[in-house]
Order: structure tokens, then C-alpha cells, then sequence
């Protein structure tokens, strides 16, 4: 009997929830859990924050000043918390002119400060507090701490949270600047010694050993918080950007410049293309960062920063890297989702997207788009597939943050990046490249510098093809759900010439499968048809001139929708076992779907080439038992013959 | 083209005749007349046998390098024909290769050459792939023996199909 058809793990995790209607824009349908726009949520106003911050780079020492105006909204203010270094100690904050009391707590590398104000501070009134910390940073070794910087290495650094503050209101609305305050850093460092900010730079004086420079980030809601970078600096400008680029590398170490250089002239265009706006920065340092600094890349206004480390995975792969990072500065900075800790769709998921799509675009014009998104997405299939328990993998949108996802390394990485990338393109086919399109434009326009979830991409993206994906978010994005969908098809003359053809799927437990259809032709050409399978309707009607040889979806649904043939072990959906099925299996024996690959490609290594229609025991290796088990059925035929006329 | 056959209808060429000489003394087909073939890459059909019991084929490549695997589907009369016996060609493939040929159903025989796992690649550049056999029944008219080009491929290492490949039938007269 089929593995897939006995009731194994596949069919168990096919079973969906009944549908949950979603009625309410921003909120979770599977949960409950709010999701409404977290500056809705805020209990307090905030237009501007200023911090002034002396940093000796050499030693880490650290004088800061933070100062803003809070007006509460909707209950009165009693309190702020905000994330500092612990090397600074313990703030003092004054409220309105008086001391609040201040404790603290050790978490997550960082040391959250809760201010106490003396006397509450109530709606219609608007008070100024003013957060004071001096001395010395105290910076973790390790790669992934959340506030991480450096002092007295080639590369003196903090992010928000470490000597500047990372705000919150009392009801733990904040750390994105969910305000949209304009903020202003005033940095002071030694005379000689060079800084990048985020923001626009404003100003820039000699002080008697000091440079101070002014750095002004608009209005915004800001995904990549607050950084400073420092040091010596070489600057090239990169040539025939629209926008003023410069690739900023360590003194001494220019190695990649060129490339980063030359790489921006297409990757900029490209995501400013498919946000369809320009980015509102007056110019954009490309930071390349040394292998030794504890973070991999990011982006803050009007910077993205990318360490030489990608280097070591091939030009290619640093490249598209590369375009990856600059992405976030739609996917993530300026657009940046207020449920980014339940869903990172559309920051990680985004920006891998737009990732797969240059290297698509730009490097390998030459290679079927379809074919080539369908080989990359391929890697995230095995990743999830065989190196996670995938039936309780969380979903796309995670109903509560009690896993802890941001926490957990890998997982975090297949979820944010992979699952999700994985997910919006099966979407995209779906519904059509250019509705996606449009959507995502419409939702960059809307959402840009402002506070928006994923409840109003899907509102874009309904508008934009004029359907529901109710279905679709509740199956795919609310809920985990790898279902195995069985495609089948008949055809016969038509009285008026050509043939019908009626594709069928058993769609394993599906409410609804919106899919692009791909019909191959007796000539080898492919009709690509979207088609919506329902319970109701788990059959199309088509037309067509001439003999259809097979029919499946298009292989970049893959990756979520695990689909088969509705004869067993045909891997390639014409309705029988023949020599290509056995043929195509037979070379991948030996294949692993493991990272570390001798021929694996992209940072993980997988060998794409692993096809797991083949892995008929899914252990992960096609194995002679595999290659044997299609072999077994050679020459069974699903139904009626889907011959060629003589 | 007509390929000259057994001795039997060797003879019966030779004598310009339609007729056979099979066992039963029912005029049989001797002739097999292949299907117009052109240069190239291709793999075709050649009558090695043709009685009053059997017909024989040698399935032929000619022209064709980077070869990892063949599959192909083949019809024929169902009536008059069925699959006997299959044997892969001398230095076709290597002994670890899968050779399968099996009718999927009356008339229509899948065969599949395969090697497996990481091999080199083979030229089959004048090579007898495969040997089919197929054994007489019911009437003995002629049949039609056609590939289906559609759903018959050479496959190089990479796993793509080798372009351009002719795939010549014949009819048994």
C-alpha cells in the first residue's frame, strides 16, 4: 500500500481545524491573540527622542543622555522600561523634574530598567524624561547576543539598547519605535576617529579632543533599531547609483569592496523596483563588516552592513546576500510589522524572497524563472522537511510567543527565513506573479513609516487578485499544515475538437488549494493555468488542442504543498510508472537531504538535486530500497491510457 | 527501407515475394518496413527475427553520447503481438543497471534502461540497447510498431533529456 495513502505522518498533519472566519483586521483568527496595530496599543505618545552619547571607542567608556516628551494616551503614564548595557550601571531618570524610581533586571544580554514615576503622569498632560547612564560598556563575545556591541577592536560599535536606550511603554508596547519619533543621536568619539550612524547626518563639529557628530533618523518606525559604528574607515563611492552609495571597509581590509561596489549598481534598483518606491534615504553606507564582528549583518537608516564572512559561500552567494540585507530596508526598517515577534512573513520572509528573486533575475537570467525559484525553494523544503519535526513545526504566525522563537537559533532561522519565504512564493504563484506584485507595492505605500501587520498585507493582497485568502492564511499562515495533496487527471476528444480534460485532486484534507496548474503537452510545451481546488470543487474542467502528458502544480509549490500522484510512485504526474519516474529516481541514489552535502549548495549545503518523491521511506536518503520500491511498480498505469493517437 | 530479415524471409525478399513461409502455411508478414529515418542522434527499431512466432528487435542507438538512462514507450497491435522477453544489449549498460520492459497493457510495452547512482556517462554511438521479443498471437497481420516520442527520453547523467532524438518505428507488412 502507498506509505502516503495509509494514514502515516502524512495524512495526520493534513488534517485541518475547522476554518476560523477572520473578521477583525490585525488579529490573530487562529489565536485571539491581539495582534492590532501596536501604536494603537501604545499608552503613550512620543515625537521626538534625543540621545548624546560620549563614546571613548578604545575603552568602551560610555556618558549618555537621553531626553523625550511622553504624552500618555488613553490611561495615565506611570512607568517606562528601557534596555541598557549592563556596564552602565544602574540610570537615573527624571520625570517632569522629579526622580523616578529605578530597578532593574538582567535579560537577554541587555539590563531592563523599569521607571517608576514619582506622580503619574495623566492623559492631557505631557511631561520631558530625561534618562542619564554613565560607564563602561561591558560587551558580550558571543555572535547572536541580542544588545551586542564593541569597544577597543578595529570595529567600536553599539546597538540600540546598549548606549542608547530601548524604549517601552508600561504595557510592553515599544522597542521599534512604534512612535514614529524623529531621533536624533549626537555621538562624540576621539578626534580621529570615524563614524557611521544611523540617520541622516546632520552636523559635524571639532570639539577640543572630540569629533561630535549629528545624526538625524526621520519620523519612522524603525524594524533595525539604533546603531553606531566606528573606527577608520575607506569610502568608494559606488558608481551609477541613483541614490549616493558609498562601500565603507575597514582601513586596510578593502578585499570585496569592488564587488560590493558594482553589485549595489543592480541591487538597488531591484528592490527599490519591487517596493516600488525609492528609498527615502539621502545616501546609503554598504558596510562591509570583518569576519570577527559578533553580528552577521543588518540594516539601520540609511546603512546596511554585511560581513566578509558570506564571502567564503562564493561571489554569488555574497552577492545575493548582499541584496538580501538592502532588502530590509523596505522589509524590516521602513515597513516594519508591528506583530514582528509573531510572524517574521514580512521582514525575513521578505527579504529572502527578494533574495531568491535577484539571484533569479539578475544572476541567472538564463535559467527558467519557474525552474530556477523551484530548485532554490527546493532547500528549504529539506531543510524543514528532514531536519525539523515539521508536523510541529510553528506556523508562519505563531499564536504566542511562549516558544520563544527569537531565542532558538536554528529553528528561528528555517522559521523567519525559510518557512516563510517558502510560503509567500507558494502564495505568489497562486494568486500570479503580478498580483503579487502589485500587492506588495500597494502594501509598501501603505505601510511604509507606518504601523501595519500582516492582516493588512493580506488585505493588499485580496485586492490586488481579487480573491479571498481567507483559506489561505488560515491553512498556511495561522496554522502548520504540510498536506499531500493527489493530483489525477482524464482526457477524451471533444465533439468539437481538441480534448477535455479534467483534472481531479484528493486534497488531504484541504478546505482549499489555489495552485497554478502545470499541463505538459504531447509536444513538450506547457500550458500554465491557475486553477482554485475546493472541498466543494476538488475538480477543474479544461480545454485543450492536443494530448496532455502530465499534469501537476507548478514545482514551486513544493515546498508547502507536498503534492503526488494519484498513482503511486509516479514521481512525474502523467498517471503511470514508467522508465522516467525509474530513470529519474535511479541517479539520485545516494543522495542525502542533510546539510554539509560534498556538492551542497548556499550556506547549509544541501544538495538540491534530492528529490523527495524518491525517498519513498523518508529517512532522508534515496537508497536502493527506494530506487527498488518505484521499480516494483514499473508500468502500472493509474487509469485509462493516456496514449498518444496513431 | 526494408530490412532483410530471417533466412526465411530472406528468400522471400529475394524472390520479390509478399508471401512468407511460416509453419502454419498461412501467408505471415516477412517484411518490416522502418519508418523514415534521418541523421542525427536517434534510436530506432531493427528487425532481427520476423516469423511465423515471433518477431524480434533490436533497439538501436545511433549517434548518441552522455547517456545515463533510456525510456520509452512502444505500440503495437495488441492482437497480433505480445512482449516475450527483453535482454539489454553487450556494453549497453553496466551490470548494476536497471533493465525493465513490461506491458503497461495490451499494446504497449515501457521499457527503461537504467544505471544508478553516480556513474559515468556511456556513448551509445552504434549500439544494440536493449533486445525485445514479442510473440505472435491472434491473427497474423501486420502491426504497426511506434514509439511514443512524447513519453520515451535519453537521459545524460545530469538528468536531462538529450535533445533532438529521433525515434524511428517501423510497420511489420
Amino acid at each position: 500500500m502507498d506509505l502516503h495513502a495509509s494514514g502515516g505522518a502524512g495524512s495526520s498533519i493534513g488534517m485541518l481545524p475547522p476554518a476560523v472566519p477572520i473578521v477583525r483586521r490585525g488579529s490573530n483568527p487562529a489565536t485571539g491573540t491581539d495582534l492590532t496595530r501596536a501604536a494603537d496599543r501604545s499608552s503613550l505618545a512620543i515625537e521626538a527622542i534625543k540621545n548624546v552619547v560620549d563614546f571613548d571607542t578604545k575603552t568602551g567608556a560610555i556618558d549618555l543622555e537621553t531626553t523625550f516628551e511622553i504624552a500618555p494616551v488613553g490611561r495615565a503614564a506611570t512607568l517606562v522600561d528601557f534596555y541598557l548595557n549592563p556596564g552602565l550601571g544602574q540610570a537615573s531618570v527624571d520625570v517632569g523634574g522629579q526622580p523616578a524610581t529605578v530597578q532593574t533586571n538582567d535579560v537577554y544580554g541587555g539590563r531592563l530598567h523599569r521607571a517608576t514615576f514619582f506622580t503619574p503622569v495623566a492623559v492631557g498632560q505631557k511631561a520631558l524624561v530625561t534618562i542619564k547612564a554613565s560607564g563602561t560598556l561591558a560587551c558580550p563575545a558571543e555572535s547572536s547576543s541580542t544588545f551586542a556591541c564593541a569597544a577597543g577592536t578595529r570595529l567600536p560599535y553599539f546597538h540600540e539598547g546598549t548606549a542608547i536606550p530601548m524604549l517601552f511603554d508600561e504595557t510592553g508596547v515599544g522597542g521599534t519605535n512604534v512612535w514614529q519619533a524623529e531621533r536624533t543621536l549626537v555621538a562624540r568619539v576621539p578626534k580621529g576617529i570615524d563614524v557611521i550612524a544611523a540617520g541622516e547626518l546632520r552636523g559635524k563639529v571639532e570639539l577640543a579632543d572630540r569629533t561630535e557628530t549629528t545624526w538625524v533618523t526621520p519620523g519612522a518606525t524603525q524594524g533595525g533599531g539604533y546603531l553606531l559604528l566606528s573606527g577608520a574607515f575607506d569610502a568608494a563611492p559606488a558608481a551609477g547609483t541613483r541614490l549616493p552609495v558609498r562601500i565603507d571597509t575597514i582601513r586596510g581590509n578593502g578585499l570585496w569592496g569592488p564587488e560590493m561596489s558594482g553589485w549595489m549598481t543592480t541591487i538597488l534598483p531591484f528592490i527599490e523596483e519591487q517596493a516600488g518606491m525609492p528609498l527615502p534615504f539621502d545616501d546609503l553606507d554598504v558596510v562591509k563588516l570583518p569576519q570577527d564582528t559578533t553580528f552577521p549583518g543588518t540594516v539601520a537608516h540609511g546603512m546596511t552592513m554585511l560581513s566578509e564572512l558570506y564571502g567564503n559561500y562564493g561571489n554569488e552567494y555574497f552577492e545575493e546576500v548582499l541584496a538580501h540585507e538592502n532588502a530590509h530596508h523596505y522589509w524590516g526598517l521602513l515597513i516594519h510589522p508591528n506583530d514582528a515577534q509573531y510572524t517574521s512573513a514580512m521582514v525575513e520572509g521578505m527579504a529572502t524572497l527578494a533574495q531568491i528573486d535577484y539571484a533569479a533575475k539578475v544572476q541567472h537570467p538564463e535559467i527558467d524563472r519557474d525552474t530556477f525559484l523551484a530548485r532554490r525553494y527546493r532547500e528549504h523544503r529539506l531543510i524543514m522537511q528532514y531536519t525539523t519535526d515539521y508536523a510541529k513545526f510553528p506556523p508562519v504566525v505563531v499564536s504566542d510567543l511562549s516558544a520563544d522563537l527569537n531565542t532558538r537559533g536554528k529553528e528561528r532561522t528555517i522559521w523567519a527565513y525559510m518557512k516563510s519565504s517558502a510560503t509567500l512564493d507558494h502564495l505568489r504563484v497562486g494568486i500570479g506573479d503580478e498580483s503579487f506584485a502589485r500587492a506588495l507595492k500597494a502594501y509598501a505605500s501603505e505601510c511604509a513609516v507606518a504601523s501595519c501587520d500582516i492582516e493588512d498585507f493580506r488585505r493588499n493582497l485580496e485586492a490586488a487578485s481579487g480573491k479571498s485568502l481567507e483559506r489561505f492564511f488560515a491553512q498556511w499562515m495561522y496554522t502548520t499544515h504540510f498536506n499531500r495533496p493527489k493530483f489525477g487527471f482524464q482526457q477524451e476528444p471533444a465533439a468539437e475538437g481538441g480534448r477535455k480534460l479534467r483534472v481531479e485532486v484528493d486534497l488531504d484534507g484541504l478546505l482549499e488549494l489555489p495552485i497554478e496548474l502545470w499541463l505538459t503537452r504531447v509536444d513538450g510545451s506547457i500550458r500554465k493555468e491557475r486553477v482554485v481546488f475546493t472541498v466543494g470543487t476538488p475538480f477543474v474542467d479544461l480545454e485543450e488542442a492536443a494530448d496532455v502528458v502530465s499534469v501537476r502544480p507548478s514545482p514551486r509549490h513544493d515546498t508547502i504543498v507536498w503534492s503526488e500522484s494519484i498513482q503511486p510512485r509516479d514521481i512525474d504526474f502523467d498517471m503511470a510508472i514508467d522508465g522516467i519516474d525509474v530513470a529519474h529516481c535511479a541517479r539520485l541514489e545516494g543522495k542525502v537531504a542533510q546539510p554539509s552535502q560534498p556538492n551542497g549548495e548556499g550556506i547549509w549545503r544541501m544538495d538540491l538535486e534530492f528529490d523527495p518523491r524518491c525517498d519513498v521511506d523518508e529517512d532522508g536518503v534515496i537508497d536502493a530500497a527506494d530506487v527498488d520500491a518505484v521499480t516494483e511498480r514499473f508500468a502500472e498505469i493509474a487509469s485509462a491510457p493516456q496514449g498518444e493517437a496513431e | 527501407m526494408k530490412t532483410t530479415l530471417s533466412a526465411c524471409a530472406t528468400l522471400a525478399i529475394g524472390l520479390g515475394l509478399g508471401a512468407g513461409c511460416g509453419s502454419s502455411g498461412e501467408s505471415v508478414p516477412t517484411t518490416f518496413d522502418v519508418d523514415p529515418t534521418a541523421e542525427g542522434a536517434r534510436v530506432e527499431l531493427r528487425s532481427t527475427e520476423l516469423t511465423a512466432d515471433r518477431a524480434r528487435f533490436d533497439v538501436h542507438a545511433v549517434g548518441v553520447d552522455d547517456v545515463y538512462a533510456m525510456s520509452f514507450r512502444l505500440r503495437y497491435d495488441a492482437e497480433s503481438f505480445e512482449l516475450e522477453s527483453a535482454t539489454v544489449g553487450a556494453g549497453a549498460a553496466s551490470p548494476n543497471a536497471i533493465v525493465r520492459a513490461k506491458e503497461a497493457q495490451p499494446g504497449l510495452v515501457f521499457v527503461v534502461v537504467s544505471e544508478r547512482g553516480e556513474v559515468p556517462a556511456r556513448a551509445w554511438m552504434d549500439t544494440s540497447v536493449v533486445e525485445l521479443a514479442f510473440k505472435r498471437k491472434g491473427p497474423r497481420g501486420g502491426s504497426r510498431f511506434a514509439f511514443e516520442p512524447a513519453r520515451s527520453r535519453i537521459l545524460t547523467p545530469g538528468g536531462q533529456p538529450t535533445p533532438h532524438v529521433g525515434w524511428i518505428g517501423g510497420r511489420i507488412n
